[in-house]
């Protein structure tokens, strides 16, 4: 049995709907192009050129998949088309290891490490972990965003970035391990933890290292 | 490094999978099983798959709680103003979808059952029409 039914809709309903649904993302929108930017007032101009963006295209968005990610796939790529541009951020190299894995040097941390890792988590205020986050390269800041603060898988994460997933998986390897020494750094620096030489310094090395 | 056992799965190999692991990114169960068995004979991979999980969990709390500033009130009443005038402008456009619904029942011989629901964008026009 087959049947087919059409489904009509006025711009005054879609826009009804544009309002209702894709308005409700403001804030959650305004929180990532803040990291995105770095700088409240870039991310109003953002957050309002995707909101203009998100309007005029809204037609093409299919009824039924993933709003958020659809905005997110607006926001990302005004960013990186516009703000990128202007803000003249240097980009990464162009021979990015798709293949994290042969950049990785698998080894086992020892206690120590650990501990020394959790309890620099744990007593981080707020301030330092967005500085954190903005000083990892953009690429990683945007992956690392999308997947621990949105929740978004690789292939999502792809979509919106607009770049493979294999790129995806190691942004966010590089831009986690990243994240992480430089917030052992920051409790280091202020006596949160103690200072842990050779295993930060063995951390830095990896991601650094761009074979 | 390796914790110096022999082991099926190689150390390196369950380290550089973690990530994926606790991401969710890895489908394929034979290979989800090869790592758990590994992790069951090698207590020092064990270790650093749990130690992985918690900074993970603890990565995503420790993001999740300082990254979420509420848009400041003027952006919120651009926005409204920007879509209020764009709704203004925006001439009427009719979107039709269309919604088809297939389904295929059982035969005599075997339990063949498919359901699917397709729904296709396909046109739109201006509303009303154009004088």
């Amino acid at each position: 049995m087959t049947s087919t039914e059409l489904v009509k809709e006025s711009s005054e309903e879609r826009n009804l709907r544009f309002e209702r649904d894709a308005l409700a993302f403001t804030d959650q929108l305004y929180s990532a192009a803040l990291r995105y930017t770095k700088n409240p007032h870039d991310a109003k101009d953002l957050v309002q050129d995707t909101f203009l963006k998100a309007f005029s295209s809204f037609h093409q968005f299919e009824p039924g998949t993933n709003l958020k990610a659809w905005l997110y796939r607006v926001l990302t790529t005004t960013f990186i088309n516009s703000y990128r541009k202007a803000q003249r951020q240097p980009l990464l190299a162009n021979n990015e290891v798709e293949d994290w894995q042969l950049a990785a040097s698998a080894s086992h941390t020892s206690d120590q490490g650990k501990s020394a890792e959790i309890e620099a988590l744990e007593r981080m205020p707020d301030s330092d972990v967005k500085r954190a986050l903005q000083e990892i390269p953009e690429d990683f800041r945007i992956a690392v965003y999308l997947a621990d603060v949105e929740g978004f898988s690789y292939k999502e994460i792809a979509d919106i970035a607009g770049v493979p997933a294999g790129t995806v998986m190691s942004r966010l390897h590089r831009g986690r391990k990243a994240l992480r020494l430089l917030l052992t750094d920051y409790a280091t620096e202020r006596g949160y933890v103690k200072s842990q030489p050779g295993n930060t310094d063995a951390m830095s090395r990896e991601v650094e290292e761009t074979p | 490094m390796s914790c110096g056992d022999k082991h099926e799965t190689a150390c390196a190999e369950v380290l550089n999978s973690v990530g994926l692991l606790i991401d969710g990114e890895i489908t394929e169960t034979s290979l989800v099983h090869n790592i758990e068995i590994h992790l069951e004979e090698c207590p020092p991979c064990k270790s650093e798959m749990k130690h992985e999980r918690h900074m993970h969990e603890l990565l995503h709390d420790v993001l999740t709680r300082s990254c979420c500033e509420k848009a400041p009130e003027d952006l919120h009443m651009a926005l409204a103003t920007q879509i209020a005038t764009l709704r203004s402008q925006s001439v009427d456009f009719m979107t039709e979808y269309r919604r088809t619904e297939i389904s295929i029942q059982v035969d005599e011989f075997g339990t063949i059952e498919h359901h699917e629901i397709t729904i296709e964008h396909t046109q739109e026009y201006r509303f009303p029409p154009e004088e």
